[in-house]
């Protein structure tokens, strides 16, 4: 039966003085050494006296005192160790050794609903991250610390800076028209997701909003469990059929006050910058000219200017301090947290806040029957000018664009003095009332059309759990998450009036988003005979989410930059928006049940059933979805050589069932009031025949532990299928209705991921941990929707996404994988050759003739990677540890529209090679620099030829710590560790022309696109950690 | 025991989730209504779900939005009538050249169906017996609507609209003039007995931008709209045509008549805009002067050319238009004249002066026009119209013999300049010539109804291709790639793409009917001008 907890007669303890006597004296101090299997000294370690209060913990060198009697019986404990108990006799000294648990057997893990199972019984892939390997190299948004370290995770982070949102996708992007990425679990309830809006387009300028699970203080997460197939989630419903990421959050501990500091510096500095050229000067076909917004002027004589448009990057500083403080007795533990993260960034006046404060406490009461756990944070969180993309109030772009040969400096001073309207107006060297729409001055942007994005977030929950006998208990928990967001921008007077009126234009919105969840749980878990067990919940739950928001958006009156409500011309447009509550109800009953066998053979089976508010008015008003999964513990089943510790195989297949978004099915269909303030229909057909979205997955999975545990291995294979997905086509307008809704879609992920590891001593005293993961993901879209609105049944073949625009389509074409990248190429003749139209004068060059026709476009690749390998690393030689990701993205492409306009407008160093080779021949036809690349170029271009394949390996992130021990500080100090770390450090293969890994939107459009996007950053930085 | 007790408390547990989800489901209607959006049952109040509909309809026959104008007619038809032409290239080959972009040619189309037949439809469904006024105003200004839509493509699904989720059938134009007709004759009247039953009444009054209510008005509105429509179909089906003006005139509600009888969008009842023609002109600079307008205003002398337009820059304080298809991308037209609009300028639907020149056609016809001639219906429909101009008419200007239209010069282009004697210059005089040949006096009356009726370009456009008058100047660069012709120019609208996709089955049918292929070159069923 392997390792068990109780160790008497072959403990290795030494007991230095034998003899028994039940004769009790005085509690004298008794002292010892606990050590590791090794033979190191583990600092930390809990030393309780069994039944009472009293306890301690060991020092750096392993060292504990205790006051004890003899007859009083020691425990030690030690995550990760067994638990060892010593009953004390006359002796007063002990060296203790505690054994390393035998992870596959014993251990514990945090499943879905915070149930808690043992790692053999679990019939899916789960795999687990400690809060400590995220403190590697901080990130304000910790998710993004997750890359390289879990297989098939893949993590792609918006070019917006700190606070921006990061998308998770977990085995493969499943859904068309919702979203793919991963549900985040806290402490067993679902985190409200707050997703924010996303950039739309060519001009957008809107930033990325950030998302729920950035707010999170890293500092509070003890351990973080991905679950990856929708059969680990089944019990979430219907948003977590794209894998789950479970918080366990720091709770506070019985004994010791312990109280940690930790903080952190770091430097960004921006990376991968565009290639520009020094030749030639502003202007076009070769001739200078200071007006142009061009930089194909005449070659320059002159050395460049001082001021390189480079110079708008800053170096970015993130100052994250925080503490942490837990105390507690047996009967009620307390944890106490505090976290201030202050960012600016690499643009200018890029400005990010954050403050985090989180209070919990677990007691025990009622013949420690009943447990009460009470939580609360509050999270306050400021963003100032986050960086956004597109032509509209991006710098970026000015910055890129910035004609050749001028001197940046003189913009430095954004502003100047306009005497005749007695206010400064935006210095710059076109008139700000040109047509040019993408051009201000990058600071101008910066400092004068400011925006900023506010939060204010409570997160508060109880649970009481009540032990009705020795194997069933009854839970029950609420938790409120309440978010007040607010965004504004303030476009001052002076700025380009396709914006704003000549005193400026105002926007401010507040939006409330708030989630309520409970749950009442029944758990179950019986040894019904020396060989059967059952372990089972029964639960039901009610998650109910409101959004409202109001807002306001329009020119200013009569005092320029005054931006208050009473200078809006209210009059003109519609300056103000509400949405009113839009409340949203989800109801369920599930049950889970586990069948042990022997504790080696396992039938896991789930069922659960939604009733959700988003079906009312459709045929359905829910769904129900099951799962069933088997794991077999191979090592506990039949003797196997010693070498192997432990080994599983297992097997699921889960259903996961989705809702619609609300309102669609709302009929009759309700009104609008139209841009005038006059009644208008709603233009979409309510959607009253509902199939729900549904996940069938299946997967299979093994796991092997060698060497005493010290070598881990594990691979999964899955196969899902996503049918029923939503799709909105248009119709004819002469059926009443401009658009309908209509089920359909099977999206087919089939993929392979698994872990190798290692952990233990390769030489005396060097301790290597090390994980290396490798995931492969196999996308195909099997099949779209068939639309009857024709009257003939036409199975559709081609999905566009939403935002695809002028020469970059993002589409689902079946046969194809989800997130094809289509772009325009050149218009070939019959035998390939490159059609020029023109006619070779200077009124009508020759010029390379591109598809205009998006259907037409060329397939240049796909947005997402086939393959990832993560492998990170720490060593650790006495108070020295040394930890390093290196990770990879296998295939996927990405296109450069950035890289398109930098030729058109001739800033890059492309087009000055070109220039120096004297044009190109095209069929023939000889065509100059220019006329090549503002053809090629921009966004209406051939954009296919700025497709460049994302594979990409990187050191990810490094840290160099050095741990003084307390002894140094007369143990006044538990410990203090300084550390060197670093994240996003240097690629060793890239071929795009900037980071793959950055995209525009974390929603499913814009993907695998640069345009104007803030550059990559290299973060160095340093740490320092404090125990008491 | 044991189990049996287990049982039980599963039991329990289960009960009690089913009593939360039983009890709170109920709302769940409740919570699926979009509280930001209005429900048909808060639109009861004050029978919003009748009357709320027809703002919505008036201010969408003619956009009061700019960039929904532009494309609705003014890149289009007001470019085809020789008013206007735009110095902007828009990136490329579009409309003003012939080449059809598949995104130019939707929103007349969409106008058309997503808001007047929409809310005709909302009307229609929801009024009560004693609502029938109401449905009577919503087919005229159905008709109104929608017969600007079916001048521009031909073909629609209109008889069937809304009546089938997919696929709606096409009917030819025949039949949806038919259809005008007849539910003309419906809301006539209704209107009729309705005014005769409550003298005074004013219930529309709410809702109306144009006549405050006064249902008297609107069947004179009608009675010129039949007319109007009448006289489109003169050369497909005369008998109907005949029939229908006299009808027209003969009903005893009259016709527009007098300047405040002209129909305008006024900013009344909560409307509030600024005119679309200004904002294109000033905020976007995307249209100017056409090049046929500088010469038939400029060849009379006409006072009404400054009323119309502005002075250009580019020949200091003389209007200059720009020619249809110029190649303003090489030359740069922006110093030719703008349109004289200012924002708070109301659009024009319909001018009373209109009436007088359809009944002089009629006259010329030898149609029964009630009292009077085609040189009295002529002369009258030009006093009215500088009347309604709030321009003198020039002593002499009814008697002119001798000016006609001047000849053209492009100061950026000089290819493009059309001399005197060119058969392109719409070579007639002012003065009424009872000796003349039918065709000069028709032209004479359509070149006048065509001054009266700016900024209409959709009207004036349907009266080029029904008559041939004015004269156009040929489309400088044509991009249609053979499918329109230069001479006589284009003819209608390509369906748009939106449909051929979603109602490929419809458009078919409508292509059939049309009788030639769906592109610009196909004239449409009243489009049978023996002569042109």
């Amino acid at each position: 039966m392997g390792a068990s907890s109780h160790h008497n007669a072959n403990s290795k303890v030494l007991i230095t003085n034998t003899g028994i006597s039940r004769n009790v004296t005085n509690a004298g101090p008794v002292s010892g050494v606990v050590k590791d299997e090794t033979g190191a000294a583990l600092p930390g370690v809990s030393v309780s006296i069994k039944g009472t209060q009293k306890g301690t913990q060991t020092d750096g060198n392993g060292k504990f005192k205790i006051d004890a009697a003899p007859g009083d019986v020691l425990v030690f404990s030690y995550v990760g160790y067994l638990r060892k108990e010593i009953t004390i006799g006359n002796g007063t000294n002990f060296d203790v050794t505690l054994d390393p648990d035998a992870k596959g057997l014993n251990e514990v893990v945090v499943t879905a609903l915070g149930i808690t199972k043992t790692a053999a019984s679990l019939s899916y892939d789960q795999q687990t991250v400690g809060g400590k390997e995220l403190e590697v190299a901080k990130d304000p948004s910790f998710v993004n610390s997750l890359q390289g370290k879990i297989s098939g995770l893949v993590i792609t982070q918006s070019s917006s800076g700190a606070g921006g949102s990061t998308k998770v996708i977990l085995r493969g992007n499943k859904s068309i028209f919702g979203s793919s990425n991963v549900l985040y679990v806290v402490d067993g309830i679902p985190l409200n997701s707050l997703t924010s809006g996303q950039p739309s387009g060519i001009f957008s300028g809107a930033a990325d909003g950030g998302d729920g699970i950035s707010n999170i203080n890293p500092d509070d997460i003890e351990s973080i469990s991905v679950l990856k197939g929708a059969s680990a989630s089944a019990l979430y419903g219907s948003s977590a059929a794209n894998g789950v990421v479970l918080i366990t959050t720091k709770k506070g501990k019985a004994g010791k006050t312990t109280l940690t500091f930790n903080s952190n510096t770091s430097f960004d500095k921006a990376t991968l910058l565009p290639k520009l050229q020094t030749e030639y000067g502003q202007g076009s076909g070769g001739v200078n000219d200071a007006t142009s917004f061009d930089s194909y002027g005449a070659k320059e004589t002159g050395s460049e200017p001082n001021g390189q448009p480079t110079d708008f990057f800053v170096t970015g500083k993130t100052l994250i301090n925080s503490f942490t403080l837990s105390t507690g007795t047996e009967k009620s533990q307390t944890f106490l947290s505090y976290a201030n993260t202050d960012a600016t960034g690499i643009e200018p006046n890029n400005k990010f806040v954050r403050n985090n404060i989180t209070i919990s406490n677990t007691s025990k009461m009622l013949n420690d029957k009943l447990t009460l756990d009470l939580s609360a944070s509050y999270i306050s969180q400021d963003r100032r000018d986050a960086p956004t993309s597109g032509s509209y109030f991006n710098p970026i772009t000015s910055v890129d664009l910035f004609p050749r040969g001028m001197d940046f400096d003189q913009y430095k001073t954004y502003e100047k003095f306009d005497p005749t309207r007695n206010i400064n107006i935006d210095n710059w060297f076109q008139p700000v009332n040109s047509n040019a729409d993408y051009f201000e001055n990058p600071y101008y942007i910066q400092y004068r059309n400011p925006t900023d994005q506010g939060l204010n977030r409570f997160l508060g929950s109880v649970t009481a759990k009540y032990d009705i006998n020795s194997w069933m208990n009854i839970q029950g928990r609420v938790k409120v998450d309440a978010a007040n967001q607010t965004y504004s921008q303030d476009l001052y007077a002076g700025t380009n009036t396709l914006f704003a009126s000549s005193t400026g234009h105002y926007t401010y919105q507040t939006s409330g988003n708030d989630q309520v969840y409970s749950d009442l749980l029944l758990n179950v878990n019986k040894d019904v005979s020396r060989d059967f067990n059952i372990n089972g919940t029964l639960g039901a739950s009610i998650q109910d989410n409101q959004y409202s928001s109001l807002g306001l958006n329009g020119n200013l009156g009569i005092i320029p930059s005054y931006f208050n409500e009473s200078n809006v011309i209210l009059t003109a447009g519609s300056p103000f928006n509400q949405t009113n509550k839009t409340e949203n109800q989800s109801q369920s009953l599930f049950a889970s049940v586990d069948f042990g066998y022997k504790k080696f053979l396992f039938l896991d089976i789930t069922g659960r059933n939604d009733w959700d508010s988003a079906l009312a008015f459709t045929t359905q008003n829910s769904f129900f979805y099951p799962s069933i999964g088997l794991s077999d513990v191979l090592s506990s089943m039949f003797k196997m050589p010693d070498f192997i510790s432990f080994s599983k195989v297992r097997l699921s297949y889960t259903d996961v069932g989705n809702s619609i978004p609300t309102f669609i099915s709302t009929n009759p269909s309700q009104y609008t009031l139209n841009g005038s303030g006059f009644l208008n229909l709603n233009l979409v057909e309510p959607f009253g025949d509902l199939k729900p979205e549904k996940t069938h997955s299946f997967e299979i999975g093994t796991e092997w532990r060698f060497d005493n545990d010290h070598i881990t291995f594990d691979a999964t294979y899955y196969h899902t299928n996503s049918y029923n997905q939503l799709f909105n086509p248009q119709e004819s307008v002469a059926g009443g209705y401009s658009s309908y809704y209509v089920n359909g879609g099977n999206v087919q992920n089939t993929g392979f991921e698994g872990s190798l590891g290692y952990n233990g001593k390769i030489v005396d005293g060097l301790q290597w941990s090390t994980n290396f993961t490798f995931s492969l993901n196999k996308n195909k879209i099997i099949a779209l929707y068939t639309d009857n609105s024709t009257g003939v049944s036409t199975p559709i073949t081609r999905f566009v996404f939403p935002n695809a625009f002028d020469s970059y389509s993002l589409e689902a074409r079946v046969g194809k994988p989800f997130g094809e990248i289509y772009a325009a190429d050149f218009v070939r003749d019959a035998s390939g050759n490159i059609v020029v139209t023109g006619a070779g004068t200077a009124a009508s060059p020759y010029l390379p003739s591109i598809e205009s026709d998006p259907t037409k476009f060329k397939d240049v690749g796909n947005s997402n990677p086939n393959f990832l390998l993560g492998w990170s690393n720490t060593f650790k030689l006495s108070n020295f540890d040394l930890a390093f990701t290196i990770d990879g993205r296998f295939g996927g492409d990405v296109v450069d529209m950035t890289g398109a306009y930098l030729d058109s407008y001739g800033t890059s160093e492309a087009s000055a090679q070109l220039r120096d080779a004297g044009g190109i021949t095209i069929s023939g036809k000889q065509i100059s620099a220019q006329s090549y690349y503002q053809t090629i170029g921009s966004r209406q271009g051939a954009l296919a030829e700025f497709a460049y394949s994302a594979t990409n390996v990187r050191l990810r992130e490094a840290s160099f710590g050095y741990t003084i021990p307390g002894t140094v500080f007369n143990n006044k100090i538990s410990s203090i560790r300084l550390a060197l770390t670093g994240r996003n450090l240097f690629f060793f293969y890239l071929k795009a022309p900037f980071d793959p890994e950055t995209v525009l939107a974390t929603d499913n459009t814009l993907q695998g696109l640069s345009l104007f996007g803030q550059p990559s950053v290299r973060t160095i930085g340093f740490n320092l950690s404090a125990k008491f | 025991m044991k189990t049996i007790f287990k049982k039980s408390r599963l039991l329990l547990t289960g009960a009690l989730g089913l009593l939360v989800i039983s009890s709170c489901t109920k709302d769940f209607k409740g919570l699926n209504t979009d509280p930001s959006k209005v429900t048909q049952a808060q639109a009861a109040g004050d029978f919003q779900y009748i009357g709320g509909f027809f703002p919505d309809m008036q201010e969408n026959v003619f956009s009061t939005i700019d960039y929904v104008y532009q494309l609705q007619q003014n890149l289009n038809a007001d470019v085809y009538s020789g008013f206007m032409m735009s110095a902007d290239p828009f990136g490329g080959p579009n409309n003003t050249n012939y080449f059809m972009k598949e995104n130019w040619n939707t929103t007349t189309f969409d106008q058309g169906f997503n808001s007047v037949m929409k809310d005709w439809y909302q009307i229609k469904q929801k009024a009560r017996p004693q609502d029938q006024h109401f449905v009577a105003m919503a087919l005229i200004l159905k008709v109104e609507g929608m017969h600007r839509v079916a001048d521009v493509y031909g073909p629609l699904p209109y008889s069937k609209y809304s009546t089938v989720a997919f696929n709606t059938p096409y009917d030819s134009q025949q039949a949806i003039y038919t259809q005008f007709f007849n539910e003309l004759d419906t809301a006539i009247n209704v209107l009729t007995a309705y005014v005769k039953a409550n003298p005074g009444a004013t219930p529309f009054a709410p809702y109306d931008f144009e006549y405050g209510g006064d249902y008297k008005q609107w069947l004179k509105f009608a009675n010129t709209l039949r007319l109007r429509l009448a006289m489109r179909i003169v050369y497909a089906d005369p008998a109907t045509a005949k029939l229908q003006a006299e009808k027209a005139v003969a009903d005893p509600n009259g016709l527009l008549s007098a300047v405040a009888d002209d129909a305008k969008l006024n900013m009344v009842n909560g409307l509030s805009y600024q005119n679309p023609l200004w904002n294109i002109t000033n905020a976007y600079g995307d249209i100017s002067m056409g090049a046929v307008a500088e010469s038939i205003l400029s060849g009379y002398s006409d006072p009404r050319e400054p009323n119309y337009y502005l002075p250009s820059t580019a020949v200091a304080g003389v209007e200059k238009g720009i020619r249809m298809g110029a190649d303003n991308a090489t030359f740069n037209y922006a110093s030719y004249s703008l349109i004289n609009d200012v924002a708070s300028t109301p659009i024009n639907i319909m001018f009373a002066s209109e009436s007088y020149f359809l009944r002089a056609e009629g006259a010329l016809r030898g149609w029964n026009m009630g009292g009077g001639t085609a040189q009295s219906f002529y002369e009258a429909g030009i006093t009215l119209s500088f009347q309604e101009r709030g321009v003198a008419m020039p002593s002499g200007y009814l008697t002119n013999a001798t000016a006609t239209a001047a000849a053209y010069v492009d100061t950026k282009n000089p290819a493009n300049n059309i001399a005197a004697g060119s058969p392109y210059l719409n070579n007639i005089t002012i003065a009424w010539n009872g000796g003349d040949t039918f065709e000069h006096n028709l032209q004479r009356i359509i070149t006048q109804k065509w001054i009266a009726i700016f900024p209409d370009g959709e009207e004036a456009w349907s009266d080029y291709r029904r008559t041939g008058y004015p004269v156009q100047f040929p489309v400088v660069v044509n991009n249609s790639g053979g499918t329109i012709p230069t001479i006589p120019g284009i003819r209608r609208l390509p369906f748009p793409q939106d449909e051929v996709q979603t109602n490929p089955i419809g458009v078919a049918q409508g292509t059939a009917e049309l009788g030639g292929p769906d592109n610009g070159g196909t004239r449409l069923w009243w489009d049978k001008n023996p002569n042109h």
